[in-house]
This record gives C-alpha cells, structure tokens and sequence, in this order.
C-alpha cells in the first residue's frame, strides 16, 4: 500500500560505537526525536558508455555504486541524548548502526552503518517568522544499505 | 487557552481598561476599547507526529474617539505585547508560554465615519510562537 511522506518516517540511532559494530539485530536502537526531514540514501550505479567497432547504438555498463548519504533534519533538543551523540559524532567519526523505518512500519525499513559527517546548526536570524532552531545532518554510510 | 489569556494580559493594561472584547465587540460599547480577532493558527509537527509549539495570529483593533487617541492605544497594545521576546501570560486556569510575539502588520487605518457613526480604529497583526500549559 502506498503512504504519506510528512509523518510516521522514523530515524533510529544504534548504541554501539566503532569499527567493529554489532548486527542490527544485536544492537540496541534509540528513536532520534524530533526527527524533520529524513532522505533516504540514493541509489546510483557508476556507468561508462562505449561503442562496439561499427556500431551506431552506444552501449552502456553499469560498475560499482556510488556514494550513499542520509541527510535530513532535527529540531535541535540539547536534553536529549541522541542529538547531544550525533554532534559530537561529526567531531570523531564514530560509526553506528542506523536504522530508517518507513511509514509503512510493517513493509519496509533500512538499516546501514554509518557516520555523521555533518552537523550544521542553522543560524539565530531575526526574520520574518518565528521558528525552532533546527540542525541539517549528513550521514554519510559505509558499506551496503540492508532493505528488509 | 492563548485567546483567553491574551485577553487577560491585555486587560487593564492599557487606556482600554477591561473593555477588551473577542470577534466583535458589543453595539454602543463605550470607548476606547480594544478588539481581538484570530485569524490564522497552524500547528507544525515532525515526522514522529509530535507537536511545536503552535503558531497564532491575532489581529487587535484599538477603537477610540479620535484617530490620534486611537492611534495612542494601539502603540501601547504593540508595546505591551512585543515588549519583551519572551514572556508568560497567565490565565485564571491555564497559562500560556509566549516563545516570541511580533507585529505582522499595522498599524492600519480602519476609520469609518458614516454619517453620525464615527469609527476611529487601527488595527495591527500580531503573530505568535507559544505553548499553552
């Protein structure tokens, strides 16, 4: 069945830290609150295009997948542990098991290691509306995303 | 509830004495008096369906017997409302926490005078980020 994209989109943080990491199903995950925006990682194959001696018709072959990345945003909560973690993520490169559940709970979810390369709080700015302050967030993933 | 508590906040706190009134305030109401009118309020969410804090808009009317005396109360009405960037409105049950209030805009001019009537009013909008407990 087919769904919403502006609710139910879940982002999980595992506990264990490290090049070593636990199978997801070992590890103990932690809804990231207050979660805004979350992509999920894009799917991209590098390609190359040649030609075979006389042939018009260019051909194409797929090679190794590009680079994957989370992005998404936060509103920024300091009481709480998961925002505290992923800020000082992007200082040390601490890999983590993550986890995207889809709002179709019972179809869909991804899970992925991977670490927060990018924490950028937005600016205080006196503009037209009032908002909270949020976070934009770069998790850059390493090694394959498991789709189950 | 802020429409409750932003009625109490703006009672005797200006030269509209307690004669502050909702939606339309009522026939031969002794001036100055002050109306209020929500126009507009959203409620944003995250993705988990939590909720922010609400956003509001009120638009205030300050009536009085000419337009500079108007003009006065509505300029007490901004000052008492965007004075501080934040601040608590208490209620007689609830209170509301104010995380920023700004004039959207006004003052506007809303003078009618037809025939005997005189109408000297100017209304401003004011939006608001709060959380009510």
């Amino acid at each position: 069945m087919y769904y919403g994209a502006n609710v139910d989109a879940i982002l999980y943080m595992g506990a264990a830290t490290g090049d070593n990491l636990p199978a997801p199903n070992a590890d103990v995950f932690t809804e990231v609150p207050l979660t805004g925006r979350i992509k999920p990682p894009r799917k991209e194959l590098r390609t190359g295009f040649f030609n075979v001696l006389n042939d018009r018709n260019r051909r194409s072959v797929g090679g190794t997948s590009a680079d994957k990345t989370v992005e998404g945003n936060v509103v920024i909560d300091w009481s709480e542990p998961t925002h505290v973690a992923m800020c000082e993520d992007a200082d040390q490169q601490r890999k983590r098991n993550w986890r995207i559940v889809y709002p179709n709970a019972e179809e869909r979810q991804l899970d992925f290691v991977g670490f927060v390369s990018v924490w950028d709080e937005q600016a205080f700015e006196a503009g037209e509306e009032a908002v909270e302050h949020r976070a934009d967030f770069v998790i850059t993933v390493d090694g394959a995303v498991t789709e189950t | 509830m802020i429409d409750a508590n932003l009625v109490a906040f703006l009672t005797n706190a200006t030269a509209a004495g307690d004669r502050v009134h909702t939606g339309s305030p009522p026939q031969n109401s002794p001036k100055p008096y002050l109306v209020l009118q929500r126009t507009d309020g959203t409620a944003p969410r995250v993705l988990s369906g939590r909720a922010l804090f609400p956003r509001a808009r009120f638009t205030v009317i300050a009536v009085s017997r000419d337009k500079a005396a108007a003009l006065q109360l509505a300029n007490e009405v901004n000052a008492r409302l965007t004075a501080k960037a934040r601040y608590e409105m208490a209620g007689r049950s609830s209170a509301t926490s104010v995380k920023d209030c700004r004039r959207a805009s006004g003052p506007t001019d809303v003078t009618v005078i037809d025939g005997d009537a005189e109408f000297h009013g100017y209304a401003q909008e004011f939006a608001f980020m709060y959380l009510d407990s």
